[in-house]
């Protein structure tokens, strides 16, 4: 443990960093929130901004927008089911429900309660583990990260309700469009069609948007165009979470802390996967009278504490390794190189100070995330309060201007507006659009595991993952997620009964 | 159409996929068909899985199923549709801002909004905000309008 970085925490209480936090986590709140427009294009506007910063303040100034990215996508996530960032993707099936049911703000002051403690946790991890952390990272090969792309998969088929098969077939739908493009080991295109625009693959971008906004967008067209979102006409000020609230959700929000902390320090998978299995987790512990699926919190505090609890661990390979473990700490490693600091465990010895204030700032703009957000949320919520025939158009705008504008691509918008259609109808017919979101996340990961592994293993893979203990424990994980999506859970005992009893009343008043 | 009608479609529609994908995959170069053609192994097993649970399923859970019917009348999300369709191209020979507040206005009218004052609100209210925060603070490189060029 790094007991040395409590000799520089009295470094970040200045206003010059205070200040350089604010205006990263206004930013990163800001962008996140907007479909298309993701926490790395954020830190990547500030870079500019930067170049007459002293290092370690633009250096918090971007681990602020960092932090504080990741959780503004939870804001449209909940308010609209249109996910302002992958990493909020899982919030969006809970928090949404919730707002429908008039719960915005009870969403919104949970969901920020979550982040700001698990980005908090995350934080101390950074402080006071990242070099034991970081040679942990190191000891994921080929057939790790194959089984970790599998485990979230898994998950898939837990957070699916209804029917474990159609949510499996949603992650296969999303692995069949990961392949398409060419494929980076031989230049050879993949199902391309010789079609320029599919040249370069099925960007994240387009899949978010189009199957969660774009799809929002079309369901909310259906129906009364008056109706409101809520169904309530007026919001509650109380934006400072319950104490009742959080003893009722304790055990999900430390589920989804330790769920969010472990797997950030898996580089690229972590981030994407954690979320779903802190999800899965939750659902796979429910009790008789949860109701997930139709907006319960203790899902959504799962969620929301693992996606920003993966933030400060997501940073530790980047910290100390010098190894970007997702984009934004590739552009971060990028912006500390511009500012003339190397990452790695030399400048744990050199720049001892630097690093470790950069470190504490990373936590305190956590805690600054909280109070800003319970300015922000408010404002935001009032959307809720539009009617639907004005929301649909305006999501079907932001959808439109989000892809194009992330590469300025307009072969981006026709695929977003083609998934779009397609996750409006495999909506209808109970598929999973998360899950097809996850393959297409995961779809990289799992092929380039898979195909490294072929060649370490000389074509052996199954011997070669059972002589590693990491990859035993993680398909001892995958077997238990499956075992336990099969399994029916006592809640979904409750609402399986409910249902035959509404059957049987109908039928009888039939007769 | 019932729910066991929609699973056995569902599994015809895997297989087909995965015959596909395992056909086009085959011919790849350098391993480059054999992640693919492991998804297709993987949509087979599903859509034996899923022909399966129709089989196996006792009436009372296939009438659970039954109860969550599959409905096509729904003409307003394909309206709003052809004219996101329409909008998109018009971008580029209108200019991205009055396409886009000539959508957003008929986008509401076509969905049964009738409060002009709302919509000419929002309307005025969207289009300088996003000039602000996409061409001002982003720098979005956006089409530029047909009478500015």
């Amino acid at each position: 443990m790094e007991f040395e970085a409590f000799n520089y925490l009295v470094n970040v209480i200045s206003f010059e960093n205070l200040l350089s936090m604010l205006l990263g986590v206004s930013v990163g709140l800001v962008i996140g929130a907007i479909p298309g427009l993701s926490p790395p294009m954020a830190i990547a506007l500030m870079i500019p901004i930067s170049f007459h910063m002293h290092p370690e303040l633009a250096i918090i100034m971007m681990v602020s927008v960092f932090a504080a990215g990741i959780y503004g996508g939870s804001f449209s996530a909940i308010l609209l089911r249109t996910p302002g960032t992958a990493a909020s993707a899982a919030s969006a099936i809970e928090g949404y429900e919730m707002t429908k049911r008039g719960k915005a703000i009870q969403a919104i002051r949970m969901s920020t309660f979550a982040s700001c403690i698990g980005g908090v946790l995350s934080g101390i991890f950074l402080i006071l583990l990242a070099p034991p952390l970081a040679r942990i990272s190191l000891l994921f090969g080929p057939s790790e990260y194959f089984l970790v792309a599998l485990l979230g998969l898994t998950s898939i088929a837990a957070v699916t309700f209804g029917s474990v098969t159609r949510g499996l077939i949603s992650g296969l739908l999303g692995l069949f469009l990961s392949t398409i493009g060419i494929d980076q080991y031989s230049g050879f295109p993949r199902f391309t069609y010789d079609m320029v625009g599919l040249e370069s693959g099925i960007g994240i971008v387009p899949v978010i948007i189009g199957l969660f906004a774009f799809a929002q967008g079309l369901e909310l067209a259906e129906g009364s165009s008056k109706e409101l979102i809520s169904g309530v006409k007026r919001l509650s000020w109380n934006l400072m979470p319950r104490w009742s609230e959080i003893w009722y959700v304790r055990w999900s929000l430390v589920r989804g802390w330790v769920t969010g902390l472990i797997m950030g320090v898996i580089p690229a998978a972590g981030a994407s996967v954690a979320q779903w299995v802190a999800y899965a987790w939750e659902i796979r512990r429910g009790k008789p009278g949860d109701k997930f699926g139709e907006g319960e919190i203790k899902g959504l505090a799962a969620t929301e504490g693992s996606n920003n609890g993966v933030t400060g661990t997501s940073l530790v390979p980047m910290f100390v390794l010098g190894i970007p473990g997702s984009i934004s700490a590739a552009v971060i490693l990028g912006a500390l190189t511009i500012h003339g600091l190397q990452p790695g465990l030399r400048l744990f010895r050199t720049n001892p100070d630097v690093v470790y204030t950069i470190m504490w700032g990373f936590l305190f703009a956590n805690i600054l995330m909280g109070f800003v957000a319970i300015l922000v949320a408010r404002s935001m919520a009032y959307l809720t309060l539009f009617p639907r025939g004005i929301i649909g158009p305006l999501i079907i705008v932001f959808s439109v201007i989000g892809t194009y504008v992330a590469n300025n691509n307009i072969y981006d918008v026709w695929i977003m507006v083609a998934l779009g259609v397609g996750g409006y109808f495999l909506t209808k017919l109970r598929f999973s659009t998360a899950g097809v979101l996850l393959g297409v996340i995961l779809g990289p990961i799992a092929e380039n595991g898979f195909r490294d592994m072929l060649v370490v293993s000389d074509n052996s893979p199954i011997t070669f993952m059972l002589t590693r203990p990491i990859s035993l424990v993680i398909i001892a994980l995958i077997v238990m997620a499956i075992y336990f999506s099969v399994k029916p859970q006592p809640w979904e005992e409750e609402a399986k009964a409910e249902v035959e009893a509404e059957l049987a009343k109908a039928k009888s008043t039939e007769k | 159409m019932s729910g066991a009608s929609v699973d056995r479609i569902t599994a015809v529609v895997c297989m087909v996929i995965g015959l596909y994908f395992t056909w086009e995959a085959w011919e790849f170069p350098a391993g480059g068909g054999d992640f693919p053609i492991f998804c297709a192994f993987g949509s087979f097993v599903l859509a034996i899985l899923i022909f399966g649970e129709t089989l196996l399923k006792t009436n009372k859970r296939r009438a659970i199923q039954a109860s969550f019917p599959v409905t096509w009348g729904q003409w307003k999300p394909m309206a709003l549709l052809a004219l996101a369709v329409t909008y998109i191209p018009m971008m580029f020979v209108l200019g991205y801002f009055t396409a886009t507040f000539l959508f957003f206005v008929l986008a509401a009218l076509l969905l049964g909004i009738r409060n002009f004052k709302t919509i000419g609100l929002t309307a005025v209210i969207l289009i300088p905000v996003m000039y602000g925060f996409f061409v001002g603070f982003l720098q979005a490189q956006l089409p530029t309008e047909f009478f500015l060029s």
